[in-house]
C-alpha cells in the first residue's frame, strides 16, 4: 500500500485528494497546511508520494520543495498548481518534480499522477 | 455589444469550463450581465443590508488595483457545498468555506486572466478569503480599506446551477481610476481571434 502525504492550505483540496485516493487503497499518512509543517511531516513520515500546493501561507510550496529536495533528492513530489502560476511551475520543474496537477482537477487526474509517480519509483 | 460585456462572456465561459471540470458537470454558471453601480445600489441588489451572506474576496491585480468580492446567498452556499461534499460534508463549516474559496478562486483566476489580457496589466492574485456578514458590511470594508478605489463598482450577475436548482450569485469588481480609464478606452468591439 502506497503512503501519501498531502500538503495544501485548502481544506477542500486536501479533502478532494484524500477522497480520490483512499477508495483505491492508498494510505493518506498525513495532511499539512503549510510548507513548514509539510517538511516536518515529510521527515517524520517518509511518504512514497507527496502532493504539494504551490501557494500557501507561511512557507510556500516552492520553498518547501527546495528543502525536501536537499534532504531527499529522489522524493516523489507532485506539485498542485493553478493555471496562472506558470512562472512557479517553471521554477518547480527546475527543482525536479514528478508531475503537476493543475487546479481545478478531477479524481482521475489525481489518481493518474500518483500512480505514474509510484510506477516510476518502482 | 459593449466591450466589457464581451470580455465578461469570455471570462464566464472559461470559469464555466473549470467549474464543470471541478464538479464533473454537476455545477454550471449562467452569466446574466453586468452593470456599473454605486456601493449603495449594489447593497440593495444583494437582498438587503440585513441578510447574512458568504463572501469570497481576493486581489486580482496589485498595481493597478483590481479586487473581487463574490457573494453567495445562503442557498447558493449550500447548493455548492452539497454538490462537492455531499450531505455529509454540510455540517463542517470550515470545509464548506473551503469549497467557496475554491469556487471563488476559479472565478477570480478567470477574471484576472481575462482582464489582464485586454488591459495589458500583470496578474497578481492573492489567496481567496471567506467571510460571513451582511453584504453591505463586506463591501464597505473593502472600499474603506483600499483608498485608491473608484466611486463605482462593476457588478456581475450570475446564477449557479446545481442539478435541479439554481441560485443567484454576484461578483463585485473593484478597481482604481487608472484601470477604469483603461477599460473605458478599450475599442467597442474586440477583433476576432
Amino acid at each position: 500500500m502506497s503512503r501519501i502525504l498531502i500538503i495544501d492550505d485548502a481544506m477542500f483540496m486536501r479533502h478532494m485528494i484524500r477522497s480520490a485516493l483512499e477508495p483505491l487503497g492508498f494510505e493518506i499518512v498525513g495532511e499539512a497546511v503549510n510548507g513548514a509543517q509539510g517538511i516536518d511531516m515529510f521527515r517524520a513520515l517518509k511518504p512514497d508520494v507527496t502532493t504539494l500546493d504551490i501557494i500557501m501561507p507561511e512557507m510556500d510550496g516552492l520553498e518547501a520543495l527546495r528543502n525536501i529536495r536537499q534532504e531527499a533528492p529522489l522524493a516523489n513530489i507532485i506539485m498542485v498548481t493553478a493555471v496562472d502560476q506558470r512562472e512557479s511551475m517553471l521554477q518547480a520543474m527546475r527543482l525536479g518534480v514528478s508531475d503537476f496537477i493543475v487546479k481545478p482537477f478531477d479524481d482521475d487526474r489525481v489518481i493518474s499522477a500518483v500512480q505514474k509517480a509510484i510506477n516510476r519509483a518502482s | 455589444m459593449k466591450i466589457i460585456e464581451e470580455i465578461m462572456h469570455n471570462v464566464f465561459s472559461a470559469a464555466d469550463g473549470n467549474l464543470n471540470r471541478l464538479t464533473a458537470g454537476r455545477m454550471r454558471v449562467k452569466y446574466e450581465g453586468c452593470q456599473y453601480s454605486s456601493l449603495e445600489e449594489i447593497t440593495s441588489l444583494d437582498g438587503g443590508e440585513e441578510d447574512i451572506v458568504s463572501g469570497v474576496g481576493m486581489t486580482l491585480m496589485a498595481s493597478p488595483t483590481l479586487m473581487m468580492l463574490m457573494v453567495f446567498t445562503p442557498e447558493a452556499r449550500l447548493g455548492a457545498a452539497r454538490i462537492l461534499l455531499g450531505e455529509g460534508g454540510l455540517s463542517n463549516a470550515e470545509l464548506v468555506d473551503s469549497v467557496l474559496q475554491e469556487i471563488g478562486n476559479i472565478f477570480g483566476s478567470a477574471l484576472a486572466n481575462g482582464l489582464a489580457k485586454y488591459l495589458d496589466e500583470p496578474v497578481k492574485t492573492s489567496p481567496p478569503e471567506v467571510a460571513m456578514d451582511m453584504a453591505g458590511s463586506m463591501l464597505a470594508s473593502i472600499v474603506g480599506s483600499v483608498p485608491d478605489l473608484g466611486d463605482e463598482i462593476l457588478l456581475l450577475n450570475m446564477r449557479l446551477e446545481t442539478g435541479d436548482s439554481d441560485s443567484a450569485c454576484g461578483i463585485h469588481i473593484f478597481f482604481d481610476e487608472k484601470l477604469r480609464e483603461k477599460i473605458d478606452a478599450l475599442p467597442s468591439v474586440i477583433s476576432s481571434e
